[in-house]
């Protein structure tokens, strides 16, 4: 009984937040209730059914729940449908004014190295890079570093991405931190340094072994221990003790 | 709990969910992380997991390799591997090494409270971490900037109150100040509220201390104990403390309040003592009535709701204040009055004078009510220990009614909590027989046996303790302990306690020992010296001082520092004599004052000993030959002394003083001739003496060539006979200096020999020989010195310095690379008689051989393997001074039984192996951890090398090296022995590969590529030994490092083989692998 009350006072508190704050570049800061793309600009909804809209240029921070497209996209990325993540593409331009471009356009870089057009994914993030922070500033930021990183390894220019990798990156954002660990891994795989690799991935396995990167970590780790020639390549780890934070 | 939440609302209100992810979304946002963070995470997260077991070290390695720089970082990381991996006590001892000034301190603390105090079933991790982790972190400077804001309060406060509590155990009033301390930091003014207070653990544990302390005093008094007395004044003042530490809302004031009357009734005033208790009854019982109907408790059952009602400490005081009362009229022979009429219980009468029945009421109502409340036990066991028997006893009295629910273990352990453990031990035979009724769980079968071998012990029934022991060991081995964070078996841990209070028991025994035997001996000094004054005539006041200037004597001889407070003792006696005016101009005084000579050169006044040695030959001089034997000592040791301080020049010389002695024994107005047998003996002693001097003086001034001439010999062995121009160069160097030395050497020699057949019996002559030997060695002569040493052995067999002769013997056969004649010496030698270092010295030279190879034939390997075993047994004999001999003490089992193994006794050795390990886990000092389960680790390892024919043996053989030498690189660098460990594995890899290629031809050629990248990094041709290894082991591992390379290289075909075949030959020109080197083997 006591536990049911909980949940419904969280209901309570959930649906009583704000779930849009924009702030402008003029340095006022709207409260809303929904954000939705309207003519290039976007429109926030606001309590008492009025609404206001903005232009790129007047937004400075828009804070909100991540959206579902982006949520598609992430999806798609992970089941390795990377023509469909590419196909989302005006999807994801919507995005730009809603605070998560840069997250998605890491994807979209990602998907086109995975079918081998790293240039295209460059093009991509430079696209997003100055598109509308988030909730939290400075990972957006970092994903698009992460992902010119990647990029830049896809296309063998690793001395770039290790100075950024290696140097440049030693605090993050917990979300981001299991794209830090597997742009690191793929670095040192290029490299040769196949137990780094490993060891870089097995971080995201264990470190957040409920998110979809970790399943992908242990695909990759199954091909470095094939690489190896350790003899548990070809099956994946199963990682039996491995918790979330 | 977040994800929980998430999934949950997701399933019940699917609407929700986005909703819910921006939530967990955002409140992940803030959370800023390092790298370090990250990695301290996974390296944690990595050792929990089984499936990356194989894998740990290695990936733990390279996570290392990133902080090098930060000892502080590492330590923590290897902390948390500690924790992780389920070693406390090593994560302990990692974070207990950062030290307060280094820039990780704050964090490793918080970490490592955060990781000890996690919780587990409600039990915290590692409670003794906790307490030391906080401990640490109040000790440091940072403390004082801590604030309830700080990200890691919560952590820290956790932790202070468990470091609060574990102080309080044994240091109150260092408690009481940390209490205060840390109130005044985080609470403010006294008296403001206190919602960060280590008091809430603080007033109770003085109510609780205050209980334990009632409890023994009432015990004390119920058993009589002879010489008991209740100090009132103590007992009042702890009952006003603990009075006073309780607030006044604390439920426990009421509990106070029956304590308060037990207290009353020790006092004497039991009457005062029930009117308190009956005018708080009602109250009482109004109390447990509301506690029983209200409704929150509705649901709790009634044992635990009765467990904190004021009632039961009532019955138990009203219990114990009656039979006080009930006591004291026994003791006056009022018997009648105190037992009264008895009725089985619990309908006892109440009328006067059946205190008895009384008191027994309401013990049985406290131990039948409240089942779970703290005065249970005791309850029980006033009951049926102290009132049955008495019931029993008491003509016309029936037995007191069966107490229900109470099992005799309960009894048992009242018993032992009040320390009376004789009694507990009878309870015994009862305990295990309801133990057999009850079909009783193993564990709590465990916790009993334990508790039984304590009170044995404590009851000086030591057979008893180890025969409980053995009974857990055998029938109860998996019984644990679940309050012990290691979740330790009681046998473990009984067997821990009994050695813990064996070894004191036996240092207090050694100290009691050694206190009376220095009592008596100075009780006998004191009554010696008494008799220097009272006795009535000089021989015996001279007897007396003799007596105690024999113990200082034979105290010197001993070395032993107390030698100096009997010369002083001595001194005084002698004194006494001389300075009496009727014996001062006696005989008796003037052999006094030549003992008293004796003392001032031993004190180090070496001008007063020659004044008084003078002044005695011109007393004695004209006497009888007594009193010249006497004067020629004195000329003796005024020259003796000279030498060894070196006189040669100035007023006092040594030439003096020798021909000054020899004028007068060569006088034949002396009449020598009349000297008694004992008194030529030593004559001539003291002329060989003498007549060494000059011996000693050229034996001196050959010191400076001998030593260049030595040096310069090593550095052209160094050099190969290959490298011909060096060579020669540095031969020539040996060569003139030899041509310079020897003619000398000789000329010495023979000096040496005249002098020795001039004084054949002198007893010098052994120190001679082995001089003369040494010198002929070093001269180059190495058959003369063999012969000089042989001599010795045969002519001194048992002289002291014939253990020298032979261990030179020993060398020389070593260094000709005979190590079966070496050791066959050796072995002849008496290991008793040598000291610790030479058997350690010996066991060092020999380790490496006793292993059977192409190098050595069996036979010799098998003198090898049973010397190593002979001085390793004889040391193992010698006592265990400290911790560095108790690491000595574990090379030497190690050795002996890896010795063992090669002589064909396995069992035995692995049997040793075997308790080696168990002895090293049941070592909780970390400091006498043995370093040498990695060697016997290592030589499993090298059994799977030696045994291995396939290449799946090969594989296994160097896996596991690699295993064990990752491990061993992790060990902290003060590991003993660390680097030799590392290096073996190494080695043993090149022998895993080197045997692979003999076995499997070119099959092998991975595994030797393998083995030869280990090779490659051991073998350091610039390098040096690292700190702590001596040259001879480093000389090992690069000469058989190389060795392997070159056999490697050969069999894969590479030219190189052939430039290090040279380099070999030229470091290493001794070595036994050089004849394997002709020719290289082919390539594979």
């Amino acid at each position: 009984m006591k536990s049911i009350l909980a949940i419904l006072l969280m209901f309570v508190t959930l649906t009583g937040m704000a779930q849009v704050t924009v702030k402008t570049t003029t340095g006022e800061t709207i409260e809303g209730l929904e954000a939705t793309l309207d003519a290039g600009r976007l429109k926030i909804k606001l309590d008492g059914g009025s609404a206001r809209s903005f232009d790129t240029k007047a937004l400075k921070q828009v804070i909100m729940s991540e959206p579902a497209d982006l949520n598609n996209i992430r999806r798609l990325f992970y089941a390795g449908k990377y023509p469909e993540v590419l196909a989302l593409k005006p999807k994801a331009d919507a995005l730009k004014l809603m605070g998560w471009g840069k997250f998605a356009a890491y994807y979209l870089a990602r998907a086109c190295i995975a079918i081998g057009k790293a240039e295209e994914g460059r093009r991509f993030l430079r696209e997003y890079e100055n598109c509308v922070e988030g909730a939290n500033i400075g990972a957006g930021s970092l994903m698009i570093k992460l992902g010119l990183a990647e990029t830049d390894i896809a296309m063998g220019k690793t001395t770039e991405a290790e100075i950024f990798l290696l140097n440049g990156t030693s605090k993050y954002d917990v979300s981001v931190r299991k794209y830090v660990a597997v742009a690191r891994a793929h670095l040192y795989f290029a490299q040769g340094k196949f137990e780094n690799a490993k060891l870089e991935h097995l971080k995201v396995a264990l470190c957040d072994s409920q998110d979809l990167e970790a399943h992908l970590s242990l695909r990759e780790i199954d091909a470095i221990l094939k690489k190896l020639q350790d003899p548990r390549g070809g099956t994946p780890l199963k990682l039996s003790s491995s918790t979330n934070d | 709990m977040l994800s929980f939440t998430n999934s949950f609302l997701r399933r019940q209100f699917p609407v929700l969910a986005l909703a819910s992810l921006a939530f967990s979304s955002l409140a992940l946002h803030a959370e800023e992380v390092t790298d370090e963070d990250t990695d301290l995470s996974f390296a944690e997260r990595l050792c929990e997991n089984k499936v990356l077991e194989p894998e740990q070290n290695s990936l733990i390695k390279i996570l290392k390799q990133k902080y090098t720089a930060k000892p502080g970082f590492i330590a923590m990381l290897e902390g948390a591997i500690g924790y992780a991996q389920g070693n406390p006590g090593k994560g302990r001892e990692r974070f207990i090494s950062i030290p307060s000034d280094d820039p990780y301190f704050q964090k490793a603390m918080a970490k490592w409270l955060s990781i000890a105090g996690e919780k587990n079933n409600e039990e915290i991790r590692d409670l003794n971490g906790v307490a030391m982790a906080a401990e640490k972190y109040w000790k440091s400077p940072f403390h004082v900037n801590l604030k309830v804001e700080d990200k890691d309060f919560k952590v820290i406060y956790e932790g202070m109150k468990i470091y609060y509590a574990s102080l309080k155990r044994d240091k109150l009033a260092e408690a009481k100040k940390l209490a205060a301390d840390w109130e005044k930091q985080f609470i403010g003014p006294a008296g403001a509220a206190c919602e960060y207070s280590l008091a809430d653990v603080g007033p109770l544990a003085t109510y609780s201390d205050f209980v334990d302390y009632l409890d023994k005093i009432e015990s004390d008094f119920f058993t009589n104990k002879k010489g008991f007395k209740i100090n009132s004044k103590e007992l009042e003042a702890r009952l006003k403390e603990a009075s006073s530490s309780l607030a006044n809302e604390s439920p426990y004031k009421d509990w106070m309040e029956s304590e308060k009357a037990r207290v009353l009734a020790l006092l004497g005033k039991e009457d005062e003592a029930l009117k308190l208790l009956d005018r708080r009854e009602a109250n009482f019982k109004a109390m447990e009535e509301g506690m029983l109907k209200d409704k929150d408790n509705e649901k709790i059952p009634k044992d635990q709701i009765l467990y904190s009602s004021p009632m039961a400490p009532f019955y138990y005081a009203k219990g114990a204040v009656l039979q006080i009362k009930a006591w004291k009229l026994i003791a006056q022979g009022k018997q009648q009055e105190a037992v009264g009429l008895l009725f089985n219980l619990p309908d006892a009468s109440g009328k006067p004078g059946a205190t008895f029945a009384m008191a027994a009421t309401n013990y049985y109502v406290c131990v039948a009510k409240y089942k779970l409340a703290r005065c249970r036990d005791n309850a029980a066991w006033r009951y049926e220990i102290e009132l049955q028997p008495v019931a029993k006893t008491a003509s016309r009295v029936a037995p007191l009614k069966a107490l229900p629910g109470v099992e005799t273990k309960d009894l048992f352990e009242a018993a032992y909590n009040q320390k009376l453990y004789a009694e507990a031990l009878a309870l015994d035979p009862k305990v295990r027989a309801e133990f057999v009724a009850l079909k009783t769980d193993v564990n709590t079968i465990g916790q009993y046996l334990w508790l039984l071998a304590t009170a044995a012990f404590e009851s000086r029934k030591y057979t008893l303790a180890d025969q409980v022991l053995k009974e857990l060991k055998a029938k109860y081995p998996t019984a644990k302990n679940p309050r012990e964070p290691a979740s330790k078996t009681y046998a473990e841990l009984c067997e821990s306690m009994l050695n813990g209070k064996a070894t004191k028991l036996i240092k207090e025994l050694e100290a009691e020992i050694a206190k009376k035997a220095d009592a008596a001996k100075t009780k006998e000094i004191e009554e010696l010296q008494v008799f220097v004054v009272v006795a009535d005539n000089a021989q015996t006041r001279l007897y007396a001082a003799m007596t105690i200037y024999l113990d200082f004597e034979a105290l010197r001889n001993k070395r032993d520092p107390s030698a100096k407070v009997r010369a002083k003792d001595a001194m005084d006696a002698f004194n006494k004599l001389i300075k009496d005016p009727k014996y001062a101009s006696g005989p008796e005084a003037l052999i006094a004052l030549y003992y008293t000579a004796e003392l001032h050169a031993f004190g180090g006044d070496t001008d007063k000993a020659e004044e008084i040695w003078q002044l005695y030959f011109i007393k004695e001089s004209g006497l009888d030959i007594k009193g010249r034997f006497l004067k020629l000592c004195c000329l003796s040791k005024i020259a003796n002394q000279r030498s060894r301080l070196g006189l040669f020049e100035g007023p006092k010389t040594v030439d003096m003083a020798v021909s000054e002695y020899w004028k007068f024994r060569k006088d034949g107005n002396n009449k020598w001739e009349e000297m008694s047998s004992d008194q030529a003996k030593s004559a001539i002693n003291m002329d060989a003496n003498i007549a060494a001097f000059s011996l000693d003086k050229t034996l001196k001034n050959l010191d400076i060539p001998r030593k260049t001439l030595v040096e310069k010999r090593k550095e052209r062995n160094k050099i190969s006979e290959d490298d011909k121009l060096g060579h020669e160069a540095a031969a020539k160097v040996v060569r003139d200096l030899e041509r310079d030395f020897q003619p000398k050497a000789k000329e010495v020699s023979e000096l040496i020999e005249g002098w020795c057949t001039t004084y054949p019996e002198a007893d010098r002559v052994p120190h001679f020989r082995l001089k003369q030997g040494k010198l002929l060695l070093d001269a180059g002569d190495i058959n003369s010195a063999r012969s000089k040493f042989e001599l010795l052995k045969s002519k001194f067999p048992n002289h002291e310095v014939t253990k020298a002769a032979a261990m030179a013997v020993v060398e020389l056969h070593l260094e000709a690379g005979e190590r079966g004649d070496a050791a066959r010496e050796a072995l002849a030698i008496d290991v008793k008689t040598l000291p610790d270092q030479t058997l350690l010295f010996l066991c060092r030279k020999f380790r490496f051989i006793t292993k059977p190879d192409e190098s050595i034939s069996a036979a010799d390997a098998k003198s090898c393997c049973e010397l190593v075993i002979k001085v390793c047994t004889e040391f193992l004999t010698r006592p265990v001074a400290d911790d560095a001999a108790k690491i000595q003490a574990n090379g030497c089992k190690f050795e002996a039984a890896r010795a063992q193994f090669y002589t064909g006794e396995e069992a035995k050795a692995l049997a040793s192996f075997e308790q080696m390990l168990k002895d090293n886990d049941a070592e909780k000092d970390l400091k006498k951890k043995s370093p040498y389960v990695y060697d016997i680790r290592l030589m499993k390892a090298e059994i799977l090398v030696n045994t291995a024919k396939t290449m799946e043996d090969f594989n296994a053989a160097i896996s596991e090296l690699r295993k064990l030498k990752d491990e061993v690189n992790q060990l902290p660098a003060k590991f003993p022995n660390k680097n030799i460990l590392a290096m073996t594995c190494q080695l043993f890899i090149g022998e895993a590969g080197y045997r692979a290629a003999r076995a499997l031809g070119a099959a092998a050629i991975p595994l030797i590529k393998l083995a030869n990248a280990e090779c490659y990094n051991l073998y350091q041709p610039k390098g040096r030994a690292p700190e702590g290894m001596e040259a001879d082991d480093w000389d090992h591992f690069q000469s058989e490092a190389l060795f392997y390379q070159i056999m490697f290289n050969a069999y894969l075909g590479r030219p190189v083989a052939e430039d290090q075949k040279k380099e070999f030959i030229k470091r290493y020109p001794t070595s036994p692998r050089r004849k394997l080197l002709n020719p290289l083997p082919q390539a594979l």
